[in-house]
């Protein structure tokens, strides 16, 4: 039950673009094609799991034992960065499919503070190993959902008449505005 | 090359090592400062107190007064609420009967509307020398202060999923309380 | 005079022509995340001068001794200890705002500003002119979050800074200081400061 409410908090009611904030910058960069986004929100959904994986045992059985949480930052970042390297390798070895489809996108999400932003929450908020793989996966997905909706919407928009200076990242904003709006709606869904 | 990444790493790690080292005492400090003066205001006169229980999201403290006679249990409880997760803290007497206060510690409801139950003249003064001989309940339909029975309190009109949380919450805790203690 | 004027632009340039928010659309998570106070703001925008300075200073000074290969995870290393000095202090001294800002003050790591600067700026000019720049852009930084949250605390909470501006007649505009808020001011800010400069391109 208690995972079941961490999954839907994550990816409605708290959901890390039109609540947390988090992972702004591609969701105004990579929202513009339907096709991207989703392969966009694959892919950080892939990577948020198995930094979920790594980040775990990294900070409750290496630096909380030995009273390293000061390098809890730099640590993330780097095991960050080498695990999209690593994935990138891999998926570019195993799969001509999967790269084709997700590579482009896995440089970017090393700078896509969703993924640290993930990181940090899940220890903030004390998660269990189970809990923050659920957490993991939830996010990602609760981000892939808000950027394909918006991708959606950003597809229509190409043919609206919208005012010279709101174009681009100005409208973006305003329509994110009126969707966080509509997400507010999901609060007090479990209780 | 890779050496210089190592000198960087490794001079970074001796910096940031020697700064929380630095820092560390303070950070506790406050940490531990904060749950004091909760466990101070939910139950009065404590002068110290003393961990029964510590878990992650439970917590029971013992609160002594000057004499060291013991005058109550702080609780310390996290639970669900409209938006996110809410933290309470709540005094009871050494015999379970009687609820002092109750202060919210943490949370993240609507502000404006849920958030109002860490508002003193809307909510939280309900909550004062309450009967948990049994269970709180939610006064519906919500009544005159005067006319509250000494087991109810009152929702905050126009959130009153956040008020029926918080019963919820504490509900639960004076259930496990009740346990520990008579366990011992 | 020439390189006085040049001292001098290095400065002024992220303020407003090169404005990393409003301009370059850097670092929009924490503009959007932490604006619902001014006094957050604040608090932001002093660990953001600091951390991009600190790095700045540190970036330019070892510019030449570090390898091409690994520098994008050098500056990492660099931004990361001064993010966690950051972090630390504020825990340490100022608990509440610590509170306040949550994971945000450790995002600063993967804040593009910062990044981007040490890798357009920092790691090709020297310590001096690095100083003015990530002064600059920081206090770029700053006047935006300041912008953004003084509208959002005064609509939605009627206050600035805690203090009451606008009278009991008021009705909190409740909605700014939620998220959908900081999405609608930063759409309508953006969108104004382009209107702005585009006009004053053509004037």
């Amino acid at each position: 039950m208690d995972l079941l409410i961490i999954f839907v908090s994550a990816l409605l009611i708290n959901n890390f673009v039109l609540s947390y904030f988090l992972g702004i910058c591609p969701f105004l960069g990579v929202s513009n094609k339907l096709s991207s986004a989703v392969s966009m929100g694959m892919a950080v959904t892939f990577v948020m799991t198995i930094t979920a994986v790594v980040t775990w045992p990294i900070y409750h059985l290496i630096l909380a034992p030995y009273h390293l949480e000061f390098l809890e930052i730099v640590s993330f970042i780097l095991v960050i960065a080498s695990l999209v390297q690593f994935v990138e390798m891999f998926i570019r070895k195993t799969s001509e499919a999967i790269y084709d489809a997700l590579g482009i996108y896995l440089p970017l999400i090393t700078t896509n503070c969703a993924i640290l932003g993930f990181a940090l929450i899940a220890v903030l908020k004390n998660y269990t190993y189970i809990e923050t793989i659920v957490f993991g996966v939830g996010a990602g997905l609760g981000f892939t959902l808000a950027l394909v909706i918006m991708a959606g919407i950003r597809e229509e928009l190409d043919f609206a008449d919208v005012p010279e200076s709101l174009k681009g990242p100005g409208i973006t904003l305003l329509v994110a505005g009126i969707l966080a709006l509509a997400f507010m709606g999901f609060a007090g869904l479990i209780k | 090359m890779i050496f210089v990444l190592t000198l960087v790493a490794v001079i970074s790690s001796g910096l940031l090592a020697y700064f929380a080292v630095y820092t560390q005492p303070y950070i506790e400090k406050n940490k531990k400062a904060e749950i004091e003066k909760a466990i101070k205001e939910v139950v009065p006169g404590t002068i110290e107190s003393k961990v029964l229980k510590d878990e992650n999201k439970f917590k029971i403290f013992a609160g002594y007064d000057k004499d060291g006679k013991l005058l109550g249990y702080a609780v310390y409880t996290v639970g669900t609420g409209f938006q996110d997760l809410i933290t309470i803290m709540f005094g009871v007497d050494k015999h379970l009967e009687k609820m002092y206060r109750l202060e919210v510690l943490e949370q993240k409801e609507t502000p404006g509307l849920g958030a109002k139950i860490t508002d003193e003249n809307i909510f939280l003064k309900f909550w004062k020398n309450k009967n948990i001989r049994g269970e709180i309940i939610l006064a519906k339909p919500p009544k005159g202060e005067s006319e509250l029975k000494d087991n109810e309190v009152n929702a905050i009109s126009g959130a009153t999923i956040s008020s029926r949380s918080v019963v919820t919450i504490v509900n639960k805790a004076l259930k496990r309380v009740k346990e520990e203690v008579k366990n011992g | 005079m020439d390189e006085n004027k040049s001292y001098l632009y290095d400065f002024i340039k992220g303020l407003w022509k090169e404005n990393p928010v409003l301009v370059q659309l850097l670092g929009m998570c924490p503009t959007l995340a932490v604006t619902n106070a001014v006094e957050n703001a604040i608090a932001m925008s002093v660990a953001v001068v600091f951390v991009l300075t600190a790095s700045a200073i540190i970036i330019s000074l070892i510019r030449k001794l570090i390898p091409a290969q690994v520098r994008i995870a050098s500056y990492i290393v660099v931004i990361a200890t001064f993010v966690t000095m950051a972090d630390r202090y504020l825990a340490a001294f100022y608990p509440a705002q610590s509170k306040a800002l949550g994971p945000f003050i450790p995002l600063i790591v993967v804040n593009c500003i910062i990044l981007g600067r040490m890798e357009a700026f920092a790691s090709k000019n020297g310590v001096f002119r690095s100083i003015l720049d990530a002064l600059g852009m920081s206090f770029g930084f700053a006047i935006a979050l300041l912008l953004m949250s003084s509208f959002r605390e005064i609509l939605g909470n009627g206050t600035w800074l805690n203090m009451r501006v606008l009278g009991s007649w008021w009705d909190n505009w409740m909605v700014m200081i939620l998220p959908p808020g900081a999405f609608l001011t930063l759409g309508t800010i953006v969108g104004v400061s382009r209107f702005i400069q585009t006009k004053l391109k053509k004037a």
